[in-house]
């Protein structure tokens, strides 16, 4: 986007955990509530200067991730989310990552207020488990099995129809 | 790359994402899973969320002409008169009185189906959908409500047919199977009390 003569702000500097620096513009920004936030708060206030908003809790490659999803989406409206051409872009750009990289974008869409990527991925993360075993889901999610073999039997007799 | 656990909230945005089936078994995930899967808060969640994310198609048939069919957007167990109706203005028109209402959700009908069938006959003088449903999932076999109800392919026909309408919790697909045909007098009999409210379904795609 070419620089605004206006004088809200054009761009903002947003900075990850590892303390690299990313130029952003308002537009793409927007995309998160987290930096909108910002942003209009700077507004409010009437700063010129170019803002620097730390996230300390997004690593710089899933903050790539994040504004690569963001810059996207920016070139689209707010009603265009059913945009045939968006969806498979979507679905291309988390098809790439595996479990971990998912869960982190996942994170950090909920950290950033980026509901539409935060939908997405949880959407995205439900349709690649449903028809994972539990042992499957144990693994990725990283979770301790803590039923007795007992106990574990009498779940899966209770609701042995899904089993099948 | 931190492969840290999902915060709760997270994890309830995914489970409630899944199918029934999935759900189920995911139930022996961990203790954690479980207690989280059968709170009442999830399981409130998760009833929410089916209208969005697990669609079939209903088909309802209107008894008398042209009454607009309506489904249930919000109800109050404590107070069921304050019970918010929408109309659906959508139905393209098969014939004079029966419409094909697709994306309609077999959970926005439940309040219906959990009422008796004199209550649930004053608040939904409009709705009229093929087959009696008395009792919600009282015959929820092997991961399937059942419904019985009445299965009428045309709205003049002198001849009509017991049947029970299956819903899949699987596969989230309406099934209808068929019983020994009546003569349609006998399906609009009072006694029989099967013109009241009724569902027919057709398979989801």
């Amino acid at each position: 986007m070419a620089s605004s003569s206006s004088s809200s702000l054009s761009r903002v500097v947003v900075k990850s955990s590892d303390n690299n620096l990313f130029v952003v513009n308002k537009k793409v920004a927007s995309q998160s509530q987290l930096l909108k936030q910002c942003i209009d708060n700077m507004e409010e206030k009437g700063t010129n200067d170019v803002i620097l908003i730390p996230l300390s809790n997004v690593t710089s490659n899933i903050l790539t991730l994040v504004l690569e999803y963001c810059e996207k989406h920016a070139d689209f409206a707010d009603d265009d989310n059913n945009n045939q051409e968006l969806k498979q872009w979507d679905h291309e750009f988390l098809k790439k990552f595996d479990y971990a990289t998912l869960n982190s974008l996942t994170m950090a869409a909920d950290y950033m207020v980026t509901k539409s990527l935060l939908n997405l991925c949880c959407q995205f993360i439900a349709d690649s488990i449903k028809d994972l075993t539990v042992q499957q889901i144990r693994q990725i999610f990283d979770i301790k099995n803590d039923f007795t073999p007992q106990e574990e039997a009498d779940i899966k007799n209770e609701n042995a129809w899904a089993f099948r | 790359m931190n492969s840290k656990s999902l915060p709760d909230e997270i994890e309830v945005e995914i489970l409630v994402r899944l199918p029934v089936k999935s759900i189920q078994q995911f139930k022996s995930v961990c203790k954690r899973w479980l207690s989280l899967i059968e709170s009442p808060s999830f399981i409130c969640r998760y009833n929410q969320n089916s209208s969005r994310f697990r669609r079939g198609k209903l088909f309802c048939y209107g008894i008398e002409p042209i009454a607009k069919p309506r489904l249930i957007k919000s109800y109050d167990h404590n107070n069921p008169t304050e019970r918010i109706m929408e109309d659906l203005d959508l139905p393209p028109f098969i014939d004079d009185n029966s419409w094909v209402l697709e994306g309609a959700d077999i959970h926005q009908l439940d309040p219906i189906v959990e009422r008796d069938t004199e209550k649930a006959l004053q608040f939904d003088t409009d709705l009229h959908i093929i087959g009696h449903v008395n009792e919600y999932c009282n015959n929820f076999i092997n991961g399937t409500c059942h419904w019985s109800c009445t299965i009428r392919e045309e709205p003049h026909h002198t001849v009509s047919e017991y049947g029970i309408l299956a819903f899949g919790m699987v596969d989230h697909s309406f099934k209808v199977m068929r019983g020994p045909p009546i003569p349609v007098t006998n399906i609009y009999n009072k006694d029989l009390c099967l013109d009241t409210h009724s569902v027919w379904g057709l398979p989801s795609e």
